[in-house]
């Protein structure tokens, strides 16, 4: 357990530990930015201008995903095709450590990297969601609740140092945890209340569905970037190797959404309907986005996930046995 | 390494059959992608060829009248063969490598890899049949201790459920229905001249309404196919061919689609009249504002004035109704008119051609019945004739004439002919003038005359010959046109039937509502009227329609004002009310006696008297209003209190709405009305009986027509005339002119009283009395007494008898008539409603500041902060 902790953390902290990390969240949010003002813009427009789910705003668009295509590539390139570039996969592979755990660990470091991306878009939320917030007032299990913000201190210590660091860190971070959880008791059992009365001026299910599809299609396209990693050499091959398997799942919702392909008059066709099940961003433009929770996508994003990191573990181990 | 030779040679081998299977493949992809776009040639019918006639194949290929496709195909079975060989040829020796005992564990590996490649594929395939959809909108997350649990939110709506009464009715439909989604771009707001931003706007949103919607309805399983037309896609043309070669009838319907409309269409076999199967097509049509309507009003007000989109929805019931009763006959409504030219293919000033297009293209079927004959024979007298009869009577008449000319012309040409003949032959001329002695009377033919004679007579032969020839030509396409009236033996039994009260009651009992225009005054400002006592029925029609009433069928009468110029009052004939208007009355319609004019006409009235040529056709009128303008006193108000709106002001308000105005529909104006009031003799009932008014500036007059002593103007009743403070007493608007009254149908027309009175006389003769009368009573059937319950009867008059007259109607007056078809025939779903929450794009207020601080902090801050995060790190890291 501790190895695969050390693991993880090792991977997540190398996304800040060079120019990539940063540079892809920067691209990331500036996408993000861009369309989050042109919903904005919808959402303040005046006349018979606007637009019904925010979220499809921001992640119906055909800007949007082709942002999206390059990221998860960008994540995964360097995961172990860095390692074989540079020899230390033998080292890895012959540590005490499964090699199925090892490619749980690290696409368990890339998935919070990925999740980490989205975290600032809870920032859009509050204009998204025409968020009112009434703030009753400082409270003793409110003061609890707000001490969770050690969570984070503590993570980003714990992550990022070594030595003795690491137990202020720790301490930090189940400091904060007891906090957050006596804060809710408090308020829940005494006080009777709620930390702080939100209320939305637009549904906020829409977009709640639109971040599960969101992470469901991350990992899927993390897991096929990590597995094709595995079996080059070279970190730039396996992006753009990854970029043209990730095509299959985003070629035909990129044409749809960017108006070059008109879907047919019959929307029962057989053809549209198979392109419609692959496509990516289809799913979350015309489903998750909507509120609408398709088991059919969210199987084969897990399938996907499973198959990929399955494929994974049997390419490290065929290069064990060669 | 020492490479040997014979891995070498294996290496090699590994190669070429590894390039052959590349090379195959792309061979087979370019003779594929050749070939698909040959004009002429389907690639997909010659590949299916291949499939089952694997002899066509040498003949293809060996085909060289279009040697292009020949090398297309060509390549793709050279191309195919080379990669199935190849594929076949890896497998063996991959196979052949598994045995292998140094493989063990990869071939474990492959193994588990063609597992999970197979598992990942089932699972998908199979998925992509059997899922479920979780709609997540209008929900919140709760918590159920100590699971998280979604339930109903009180703030927002579901979009995506479908009601439960829906889907347990939608669960029942059996057979296939086809759903065409058809947008030919006419707005939905289509009273407006020119669409605007909000009309676009909103067919738009209601496009992907209707998408969803249908959408939720393919869940229930593959009886549900959907089709989406837009006329400005390309392959527009070629789904409509396809429409038409597989549904004609529906093809038609998308055709004669006056807006942007959804079809339900169905087939099924039923037995046809030779016992054979046939194919019955059953199509509804919904039009996009059946199922969300533009509230053009509200979305211009919205947000302080600042404008959204608002959209009324209809309720999804409507939508679903629609799917269930595709194959629901269709309401008959018959027009009773008193001539052929007022009918709906009468004269194109007068017809009611506009009505009948409306109401046909909105699922109606329309019956003309001319409820006068006679008109060349005098005064005409009470009728019950169909359009086809009279036509029928028409061309038998004309064929008559036709035969009698012929038979005329017939004898003349044989009298011509003889005579030609005779002058002609050898007769001498003394056998000549013997002969022809009677012709001649006295006078003699010389040989001179003879000549004369035939010289004229020939020309006139022949001219004779050729008008009986046109002649004939004529009879027999009148001839045609008469065998063309369907129904031909059913005609010849309604032209037998001679009591036209039984005649008419046999017409009505085929049909669902009846509209009775009466249009009179047609322009007060010349004195141009159709005099009202033209349209009174007889006693045997009145009592046709009051059984029709009395089964609690409606009626929809359009009475116009019944003041005529002094000319006509001048000619004799019965005036007041007719037996039709008094029906009304006892329902509490009551008909006002004078003529609504406006202030506008006060100009065209003063013309009038100085020059003949001053007809007033340029006069416009105030709109009517659906509410009664307040601030008013009117005589015998009715008590708002405690009523509903009346249904159809309510919906044609939403309907106004649509087009901008709350009240009013800008086009539906209406020249010369006459005053309804509602009197509440049998109760006021639940909602107010009036929904249409004129104007205030109006007044009602009772001699609305100049003359050279007199021109109409407001002269209110004094206080001393019996008038004052009636009903009929000259007074400013405004004044109701429209009514719709729901209310059971009156004792006194269900109760026949004819079984107690031959009962009574059969007892005893002439007397009377109580015994007599109650043992009268015990002669009459017992289920003479169980009527059931009173049936519920509507019906609506306005005082206008023009309103619908017109080849076209104006959609103002299309809206209107509709508005009230559907209410009368109790066709509640139809109606435009408001009652649902409206629909509008979602809001978010930010102030310019805030506003500015989001987009900018959005696009800028937050990716300059990762950028500052990451430089502060980086440099941390080289430093250190």
């Amino acid at each position: 357990m501790r190895t695969s902790l050390s693991l993880i953390r090792r991977e997540f902290a190398a996304y800040f530990l060079g120019p990539l990390g940063y540079v892809a969240l920067a691209l990331f949010l500036l996408g993000g930015g861009v369309l989050f003002r042109f919903t904005v813009d919808l959402l303040t427009a005046e006349g018979a201008k606007g637009i019904e789910y925010p979220m499809q705003g921001l992640v119906g668009n055909v800007g949007f995903w082709l942002v999206f295509w390059v990221i998860p590539p960008l994540l995964t390139m360097r995961l172990f095709a860095e390692e074989r570039a540079t020899g230390t996969l033998e080292m890895l592979l012959t540590a005490p450590i499964q090699d199925s755990r090892v490619v749980i660990c690290k696409y368990l470091a890339c998935l919070l990297f990925y999740i980490l991306l989205w975290l600032p878009t809870l920032l859009f939320l509050p204009v998204l969601l025409d968020l009112h917030f009434a703030w009753p007032g400082w409270s003793i299990g409110r003061a609890l609740v707000a001490g969770s913000l050690a969570i984070p201190v503590g993570l980003v210590i714990l992550t990022f140092s070594i030595g003795s660091w690491r137990p202020i860190g720790s301490t930090l971070f189940f400091a904060g945890l007891a906090s957050w959880v006596a804060g809710i008791v408090y308020l829940r059992l005494v006080e009777k209340s709620v930390f702080c009365p939100i209320t939305p001026g637009i549904d906020p299910m829409p977009a709640a569905a639109a971040y599960v599809g969101l992470f469901g299609s991350g990992a899927m396209f993390l897991a096929l970037g990590l597995w094709v990693s595995s079996l080059v050499k070279n970190p730039i091959v396996a992006a753009l190797v990854a970029l043209a398997v990730n095509l299959a799942f985003i070629l035909g919702g990129l044409l749809v959404l960017g108006g070059f392909y008109v879907p047919p008059a019959d929307t029962g066709d057989a053809g549209f309907r198979v392109m419609s099940f692959l496509s990516v961003p289809l799913h979350v433009s015309q489903d998750f986005a909507r509120g609408i929770i398709d088991t059919r996508h969210l199987l084969l994003y897990g399938s996907v996930t499973l198959a990929g990191l399955f494929l994974t573990v049997r390419s490290l181990e065929r290069r064990r046995w060669q | 390494m020492v490479i040997t030779k014979r891995r070498r040679r294996g290496s090699w081998l590994l190669f070429g059959i590894r390039a052959l299977g590349v090379t195959g493949l792309f061979a087979f992809l370019l003779g594929a992608l050749g070939a698909r776009r040959t004009p002429g040639h389907s690639l997909r019918g010659t590949l299916t060829d291949f499939a089952t006639n694997p002899q066509a194949i040498p003949t293809a290929l060996f085909n060289t009248t279009d040697r292009f496709y020949t090398v297309c195909l060509w390549l793709i079975v050279l191309g195919a063969v080379c990669a199935i060989l190849a594929g076949l040829a890896l497998f063996i020796g991959g196979l052949g490598r598994l045995a292998g005992r140094r493989n063990v564990a990869g071939t474990n590996a492959v193994l588990q890899t063609a597992l999970a490649v197979v598992l990942l594929v089932g699972v998908n395939a199979w998925s992509f049949h059997h899922y479920k959809r979780f709609d997540w909108t209008g929900r919140k997350l709760t918590w159920d201790w100590p699971y998280p649990r979604l339930a109903a939110s009180e703030r927002f709506e579901p979009q995506f459920t479908l009601p439960d009464a829906v889907v347990a009715d939608l669960k029942q439909l059996r057979g296939e229905t086809k759903v065409v989604v058809y947008q030919r771009h006419k707005t939905p707001g289509q009273f407006a001249d020119k669409p605007d931003a909000y009309d676009y706007a909103a067919e738009r949103k209601i496009v992907e309404k209707v998408r969803d919607l249908v959408g939720l309805f393919r869940e229930f399983g593959p009886q549900f196919s959907v089709q989406v037309l837009d006329v400005e896609d390309e392959g527009f043309t070629r789904a409509m061919k396809d429409i038409e070669r597989n549904n004609p009838q529906l093809a038609k319907a998308i055709d004669a689609a006056p807006v942007n409309s959804i079809f339900f269409q169905s087939t099924r076999a039923v037995p046809g009249p030779d016992g054979k199967p046939v194919n019955r097509e059953s199509i509804q049509r919904l039009s996009f504002s059946d199922f969300y309507q533009l509230d053009k009003s509200a979305s211009k007000a919205a947000d302080g004035g600042r404008g959204n989109l608002v959209l009324l929805p209809q309720g999804i019931g409507s939508f679903a109704r629609r799917v269930l009763a595709i194959e629901e006959k269709k309401p008959k409504i018959a027009l009773g008119t008193i001539h052929e030219y007022l009918t709906s293919q009468g004269q194109e000033e007068l017809t009611l051609a506009g009505l009948r297009k409306s109401l046909e293209q909105n699922g109606f079927e329309v019956v003309d019945i001319v409820l006068k004959k006679g008109w060349n024979e005098g005064e005409p007298v009470a009728g019950a004739v169909t359009l086809n009869e009279t036509q029928y009577e028409r061309l038998e008449e004309e064929l008559a004439d036709y035969d009698a000319v012929l038979q005329i012309n017939k004898q003349e040409l044989k009298f011509m002919s003889g005579l030609v003949e005779k002058l002609k032959s050898n007769m001498t001329l003394d056998e000549l003038n013997r002969e022809l002695k009677p012709i001649l009377r006295g006078q003699r033919l010389d040989e001179t005359a003879r000549k004369r004679n035939i010289a004229n007579l020939e020309p006139q032969l022949e001219m004779l010959r050729e008008y009986m020839s046109l002649q004939e030509k004529e009879r027999n396409e009148t001839l045609k046109q008469l065998e063309a009236i369907p129904g031909q033996e059913r005609l010849a039994e309604q032209r037998r039937q001679t009591d036209t009260a039984a005649k008419f009651r046999k017409l009505l009992a085929d049909c669902d509502m009846v509209i009775l225009p009466r249009m009179t005054v047609r322009n007060a400002v010349t004195g141009e009227v159709i005099p009202a006592w033209l349209h009174r029925l007889d006693d045997g029609q009145t009592l046709a329609l009051r059984d029709f009433m009395a089964a609690g069928k409606p009626v929809f009468g359009l009475f116009g004002p019944v003041n005529e110029p002094t000319s006509e009052r001048r000619r004799p004939g019965p005036r007041g009310p007719d037996g039709i208007e008094v029906l009304f009355n006892q329902l509490g319609v009551v008909f006002g006696g004078q003529t609504i004019l406006f202030n506008s006409e006060l100009k065209a009235f003063s013309q009038r008297r100085v020059s003949l040529l001053a007809t007033g056709a340029e006069v416009e009128v105030p709109p009517a209003l659906f509410e009664r303008p307040k601030g008013r006193a009117d005589v015998e108000a009715d008590d708002p209190t405690g009523q509903k709106p009346n249904a159809i002001a309510r919906s044609l308000k939403v309907v106004a709405a649509a087009a901008g105005s709350a009240d009013k529909l800008e086009k539906l104006k209406l020249r010369h009305p006459r005053p309804v009031y509602f009197v509440p003799v049998r109760g006021p009932g639940d909602s107010a009986a009036e929904f249409l008014f004129a104007d205030a500036d109006s007044w009602n007059e009772a001699d609305p027509f100049p003359n050279r002593d007199k021109t109409p103007r407001y002269e209110p009743t004094k206080p001393d005339s019996p008038l004052y403070g009636t009903r009929d007493a000259e007074t400013r608007g405004p004044f109701p002119i429209g009514v719709a009254v729901e209310t059971t149908v009156p004792a006194a027309w269900r109760d026949d009283p004819q079984p107690q009175a031959a009962a009574a006389a059969l007892l005893a003769g002439s007397a009377t009395g109580a015994a007599v009368a109650i043992a009268a009573q015990s002669l009459i059937p017992a289920d003479d007494y169980a009527r059931g319950p009173i049936p519920r009867l509507r019906v609506a008059a306005v005082g206008h008898g023009g309103l619908f007259t017109g080849p076209e109607l104006s959609p103002a007056k299309e809206q209107f008539l509709l508005t009230a078809c559907n209410w009368l025939l109790a066709r509640d779903e139809r109606l435009a409603r408001d009652d649902h929450p409206a629909w509008h794009y979602p809001r978010v207020s930010l102030s310019g500041r805030r506003l500015g601080l989001w987009r900018d902090g959005a696009v800028i801050a937050l990716p300059a902060a990762v950028a500052f995060l990451g430089s502060l790190v980086l440099l941390v890291r080289k430093y250190r």
